[in-house]
Parts: structure tokens; C-alpha cells; sequence
């Protein structure tokens, strides 16, 4: 048997915490690029995963969206807490997923693995948190597109492998296409379909 | 596998115990209790009593393809005594009841305390579960019709 | 066109204290207790129930106060209220052969197994006032208890007839898939079985009582049989997640009925009896039979038949069966059209206007031909 599984406490008070930690992630959305710091709703839960992340995650599923996520997390602490709390179901399938949790893994699938939505349904695509390890003081990318007056920039540090150049075809499908929540420490920016990114040729 | 399901040979006593708590009205609960003078733990609450739907399936033509005929509110919660976890789940939206559902979903898996619950608790409200149902049944069944044949002629 | 008009806050106050008012009546009469509805208008809740598409008896009583009665106002403030609560799940599939039946009746076997259980029912009455009911202190007759229960399940109808390959088999397709979600995804045509029986069983039920009535007056080509129709209890089981096995979570009523239509068949196939199928919460046997026989209507195209009538083309009944949606768009005229009708206006004049300069320019012409 293994150790019992108690699962640590969801958001302190589940309705103000829910709505604080949505509210931040819609203001992340709709204004591509802004540093939004990510509220603190009193998750607990041990593992692998930030509570930071956990509450954000805690905040967008529910029954009825399954939530991909790596190997290693699968058959983890973080997946039970996730089915306790948010009674959410744990895929392996990217291409089912209406959430899914990036941390830069070697075996992660490519981008386009997840689902892209259907011409029709565009809404119908998997949203990614994003792990980084700061958004400052990395490779300078300027952002442009809805929610951004002129231009943004942003610096993201230990970004998965390759993930700019992906999100730059991502960002080519539109109407279809994944929407990017990048997060680092307590802070996330939003990096939806509409945004154009721009990297600096040093 | 998790060692908060419970194994094999339990999990047909314990969904017993959660369908009868599930059936019982708060009234009825507390009326139970105290005449069973059960004393219950202080626990603490994992996941407060919460109110949701759970969306009801059928069948077409009561064994063909699954269709969702609409949705039932209930409650569930979670409560935690020890290193044991009290589950309850119920339709309606009773959330008091749920508390006191889960608190002794964790009494009734201590062995312990198990038996003096199950026969003071448990059985005399699946007794009452079953009287009221029985009682509809041979109200239903006085209804039923007795044909008899007219035979014209010789 | 919408525009944002202000300046009706201070009307819609007062007239939010007035509908209070009017939903109270005579002061001096006692206030009705949503207990009482629920326990002494329980058709009335579970119309609500249905078209609500959520079964809560104390809130469909509660939805009927609140309306002063209104079934389709009732309806939306469930339908309301549902969009504020998380989905936990879905339950197991209802298994309606379990039923603990309080009513069961077969218009098409007179000696079926279990027998005919007439149950609470008012098909025997008289349609006379009882006018005892409108005096106080009306104590209930005694009822009448068998010394035996019912038989714990009895066989479905249509079972009956399977056995001997004279019915429609009704088969789970090939895996037993989840069923489509009309509340999470919209409607697709052509729709599934799964997509047309939850619609119509959330569905409006003078809508279908009246497509029912014309499918039978031969705006359908079917006639159909009350194979069966059944009323009672039946088990909710549920599969926690977190828990990991089934347990049952309560009782709800239900009244399942099922047609038995026409036959159909093929040089391959044999002629066969065809059916439909009606489910519905609570007491509601006219709505059940109505769903059954449109879900056979709306089975044409699968059997051949060319859907020349109302109630077997399936985006005309799907798209205007719903109680809400109906009543939203058709009550959505009250709101203030102001821009619109204006635009009409200024379009009409412009037309007579543009008319009358014609005609005018015409009779100039014509006089100056003649002078």
C-alpha cells in the first residue's frame, strides 16, 4: 500500500479564491504580455507542482474538461489532488485536453499534438500553463496584437525547448490555435493565439 | 489501489451504508443518533458540503443507447478524521445532512465503532427505507386489476 | 439594433415590489408554503422539473411560488439556477426495469406478466367537482393496502415482444458511448438518438402533446400502441472518482412509456413492430407518451419513410421544442425595439414618399402630353 493519500486543502475560501484567481488569469489573457501576479487562495498540496500552478489549474477545470499532463505527473500526487478537488479528468491524449501543463519535458508532445479547435469551434482548443523560470531577463521578444496598445516586450527565462519558434506557427493558425499562460514563481503573462511575437536579431 | 477506496469485500458494505445514509432525511439522521447515543468525532472538513448537479443518464427504451434525460442537484463532502477520509453523496441539496453523512462514513470504517453504528444507526433506517417502500408497493398492488371473462352463450 | 436605454431604474423598483405584491394576493387569505406545493401540486412541480431539466422537487415548488404558478417562468428559474452549480458527474445509466412501480399499465396486453397496476391515476375519474376539496378540513379516504408487495421487477413491454423478434431491437451501438451533451455542446444535424431523446425529454409539453395529436390524425403515417407505460421509484448510481466504486445516492420518480408503432422491414429484414420512447421526471405521463411517439416520428429518415410531416423533420420539432428558448425569443418583443421601428418608419416614408413622386411626375407628364 503506499502512503495514504490526504489531499491537501483546495482554495481557502472557494468561491472569493476561485474568482480572484480567475479574474487574474482573465486579465492575463486580455492583455497579452502584462506581468500579472498570480493571487494567493491558500492551495495546499505537496509535489511537483507549484501551488501557484495548482490553484490556477484548480480555478479552470472542472468535470468536464480533461487536463493533460506529463508522464511524471500522471500517476502523481498532483493528478489525485487535481481529480479531488477539481473533479477533473487526467489525460494522456494532448488532443483531448482543454488544459494541459507544459514543463519543458523531453518526451512533451509538439504543440500541434494538442487540439487546435475546428474552424466551426475554434474555442475548442487546449489552453497551456506554461512553465518557466522567470518572464525577465531572457531573450527579448516584442509582442503585438489585441489587448496590446502598440507593441509589448517580454523576456521569458527557461521557456521550453523550441516553444517561441511553435508558438510563432501557433499564432499562423488563427482563428484556430492554443492560448499560452506563461508562469514563473508567482507571476504569469498571457500569450493567446492573437498575439503576434517578434524576436530581436541581436 | 488508493488506500482511501476501500478493498474488495468493504466497498459492498460501505456503498450499503452510503445509500441508506443517502436516503435518510436530516431529521430522520438525528432522530437515529440520538437514540443510539452515538457520540461523533470532531473532524475536519477536507472539502465543505457543496451543492452540484449530476447529470442523469437512460437508457432508450430502457436498454438500448445512453442519453442524458437532465440533470438532479445533490451534495457531496468530505471530512477527515485521523488518517480516514468520510465521504457523502446525496441528491438534494441538504448540506447539514452531508456533514453528518460524511462524519459517519468515517465512523462506520473504524472497526471498532463499526458494529454498535451498523445496528443502532444503519440497519433501523434501511429498516425504515424499506417499510415505506414496501407499503407503497402493497398500496400500488391493491390497484391492480383481477380481469375476469364474461362467457356469452352456453 | 439595441441601444442602451436609461432612466427605467426607478419603474422597474416599483415594479419589482408590485409583482412581490401581486404574488401574494389577499393578505387575509393564508400564504401557500412551498412544502405544500411540493407535496400537493407534485404534477404541477414536475412539469417544472422537465422543462427545467433538473430534478429538485423543493425547487420546482419553490420556482412555482416564486412564478405565482407560471409553469414556463417556474421552468427558467431552474434552468437559471442549474448554470451556477458545478456538474459533479453523471450518474450510471437509470435502470427503469428496477423500478419500484407504483403505476403500470399495458393498453396493448391485456395479461402481461405482472399484471395491469392502475396506480394514482385520474383516468378513472369522472371529471366532476369535487367540491368537499373547496371545503376545509378535507380528511383523505383510507387506502386500500394489498397483503402482498408487487413484484419486485416486472419485464418491459417491448422485452416481451424482442423475445420473439417482433420488435425493434433497441441496442446499445457498439462500445455503449457516452451520450452527446446538448447542454455542453450545441445540437448537430442530422442528430443522434442520444441528442433528439434529450432534447425532447427537457422539451415543452404542449409542444409535443400537440405534435403527438397530429402524428396520430395522420400528419405522420404511424399509429401507435401504449405498449407500456410505467411510474415509480428508481435508483440513482453514482461513481465517485475519488471513490473509486458505485454507490446509490437516492430515489426519483419517473414515468417511462413506450410506443409501439407500425412495422417496418425489408426483403432481408422481416416485418417488425417499430417503437419510440418517453422518459420523464416525476408523474408526467402525458408528456411521456407525447416523447415517445415523436421520437418515433423522428425515426423516419431510419426507416426510409421521407420526412413529408412537421413532427418527423427533426430541426424543425428539435430547434422549437424548448420552453425556454421559445418563450425567450418570443417574449424578447417586449424589450425596447425603438431604434429598429424607427428605422422601419423613416423606410416606409422614404418608400410613400419616393410613390407619391413617381405618380406625380407621372401625372405631370400625362398633361403635358394632353396640353
Amino acid at each position: 500500500m503506499n502512503a495514504p493519500f490526504l489531499p491537501g486543502r483546495g482554495f481557502r475560501d472557494p468561491v472569493l479564491g476561485s474568482q480572484a484567481m480567475f479574474r487574474a488569469i482573465l486579465n492575463a489573457l486580455s492583455r497579452p504580455g502584462t506581468v500579472v501576479a498570480i493571487p494567493e487562495v491558500g492551495v495546499e498540496g505537496s509535489g511537483q507542482v507549484s501551488h501557484d500552478v495548482l490553484a490556477m489549474l484548480l480555478s479552470l477545470c472542472d468535470q468536464d474538461t480533461p487536463v493533460w499532463l506529463d508522464a511524471d505527473l500522471r500517476n502523481s500526487h498532483v493528478a489525485r489532488w487535481l481529480a479531488f478537488h477539481a473533479n477533473c479528468s487526467v489525460t494522456d491524449d494532448p488532443a483531448k485536453a482543454s488544459f494541459g501543463l507544459l514543463r519543458g519535458r523531453s518526451d512533451d508532445p509538439a504543440l500541434t499534438d494538442f487540439a487546435q479547435g475546428d474552424p466551426r469551434y475554434p474555442d475548442r482548443s487546449t489552453t497551456l500553463i506554461v512553465c518557466a523560470d522567470a518572464l525577465c531577463g531572457g531573450e527579448k521578444l516584442t509582442l503585438k496584437g489585441p489587448g496590446i496598445e502598440h507593441q509589448i516586450r517580454i523576456a521569458p527565462v527557461g521557456l521550453p525547448q523550441g516553444f517561441v519558434a511553435a508558438a510563432q506557427d501557433n499564432h499562423k493558425l488563427y482563428p484556430l490555435g492554443l492560448d499560452f499562460l506563461l508562469v514563473a514563481g508567482h507571476a504569469m503573462a498571457g500569450l493567446p493565439r492573437t498575439t503576434r511575437i517578434l524576436t530581436e536579431t541581436r | 489501489m488508493d488506500d482511501f477506496r476501500a478493498n474488495g469485500n468493504q466497498k459492498e458494505a460501505r456503498a450499503f451504508w452510503i445509500g441508506v445514509l443517502a436516503r435518510a432525511s436530516l431529521k430522520e439522521l438525528r432522530a437515529a443518533l440520538s437514540l443510539a447515543q452515538v457520540e461523533l468525532p470532531t473532524v475536519d472538513v477536507v472539502k465543505a458540503a457543496e451543492t452540484g448537479t449530476l447529470m442523469l443518464e437512460a437508457r432508450a427504451g430502457g436498454g438500448g443507447q445512453r442519453f442524458n434525460t437532465g440533470e438532479a442537484t445533490m451534495t457531496r463532502c468530505v471530512v477527515r478524521y485521523g488518517e480516514t477520509l468520510g465521504f457523502s453523496y446525496a441528491l438534494g441539496r441538504d448540506k447539514d445532512k452531508a456533514m453528518l453523512a460524511a462524519t459517519l462514513d468515517c465512523l462506520l470504517q473504524d472497526e471498532e465503532r463499526r458494529g454498535h453504528v451498523m445496528s443502532k444507526v444503519i440497519q433501523p433506517l434501511a429498516d425504515l427505507q424499506r417499510r415505506k417502500r414496501e407499503t407503497e408497493s402493497r398500496r400500488a398492488a391493491a390497484t391492480k386489476v383481477e380481469f375476469f371473462t364474461m362467457v356469452r352463450g352456453d | 439594433m439595441y441601444v442602451a436605454v436609461k432612466g427605467g431604474e426607478t419603474a422597474i423598483a416599483a415594479t419589482h415590489d408590485l409583482v412581490a405584491q401581486a404574488r401574494r394576493g389577499n393578505p387575509y387569505v393564508p400564504e401557500i408554503g412551498v412544502k405544500q406545493i411540493r407535496e400537493q401540486m407534485k404534477l404541477a412541480t414536475a412539469r417544472v422539473m422537465n422543462e427545467g431539466s433538473l430534478y429538485d422537487e423543493d425547487l420546482a415548488a419553490l420556482a412555482l411560488k416564486q412564478s405565482q404558478g407560471d409553469a414556463v417562468e417556474a421552468a427558467f428559474l431552474m434552468r437559471a439556477y442549474r448554470t451556477t452549480l458545478p456538474r459533479f458527474g453523471s450518474s450510471q445509466p437509470i435502470d427503469t426495469g428496477a423500478m419500484a412501480i407504483r403505476r403500470r399499465i399495458s393498453a396493448a396486453f391485456k395479461d402481461l406478466p405482472g399484471g395491469q397496476i392502475l396506480g394514482p391515476t385520474y383516468d378513472y375519474t369522472h371529471r366532476l367537482f369535487d367540491f368537499t376539496l373547496a371545503a376545509d378540513g378535507h380528511v383523505p379516504a383510507q387506502v386500500a393496502e394489498a397483503a402482498q408487495p408487487l413484484d419486485v421487477s416486472m419485464p418491459r413491454v417491448p422485452d416481451i415482444l424482442g423475445d420473439e423478434g417482433l420488435m425493434e431491437a433497441e441496442v446499445a451501438p457498439q462500445g455503449d458511448p457516452a451520450p452527446t451533451d446538448i447542454t455542453r455542446d450545441p445540437a448537430e444535424f442530422p442528430a443522434g438518438r442520444d441528442t433528439r431523446l434529450q432534447m425532447l425529454a427537457r422539451g415543452d409539453e404542449g409542444f409535443l402533446l400537440g405534435l403527438a395529436y397530429s402524428v396520430q390524425r395522420g400528419f405522420g403515417g404511424n399509429h401507435p400502441f401504449a405498449g407500456e407505460i410505467r411510474m415509480g421509484e428508481v435508483a440513482v448510481s453514482f461513481c465517485p472518482e475519488e471513490l473509486g466504486f458505485e454507490i446509490e445516492i437516492g430515489d426519483i420518480t419517473l414515468t417511462e412509456c413506450q410506443m409501439i408503432n407500425q412495422f417496418t422491414g425489408s426483403s432481408d429484414v422481416p416485418p417488425q413492430f417499430t417503437r419510440g420512447y418517453g422518459l420523464a421526471f416525476g408523474q408526467s405521463e402525458r408528456k411521456a407518451m407525447s416523447m415517445a411517439i415523436v421520437d418515433r416520428s423522428l425515426k423516419a429518415r431510419d426507416f426510409g419513410e421521407g420526412a413529408s410531416y412537421p413532427a418527423q423533420q427533426e430541426e424543425f420539432v428539435l430547434y422549437h421544442c424548448d420552453t425556454i428558448e421559445a418563450s425567450g425569443f418570443v417574449e424578447h418583443l417586449k424589450l425596447p425595439h425603438y431604434v429598429d421601428f424607427q428605422g422601419e418608419l423613416e423606410l416606409i416614408r422614404k418608400i410613400r414618399r419616393e410613390q407619391e413622386e413617381r405618380r406625380a411626375k407621372a401625372a405631370a407628364t400625362r398633361e403635358g402630353v394632353e396640353a
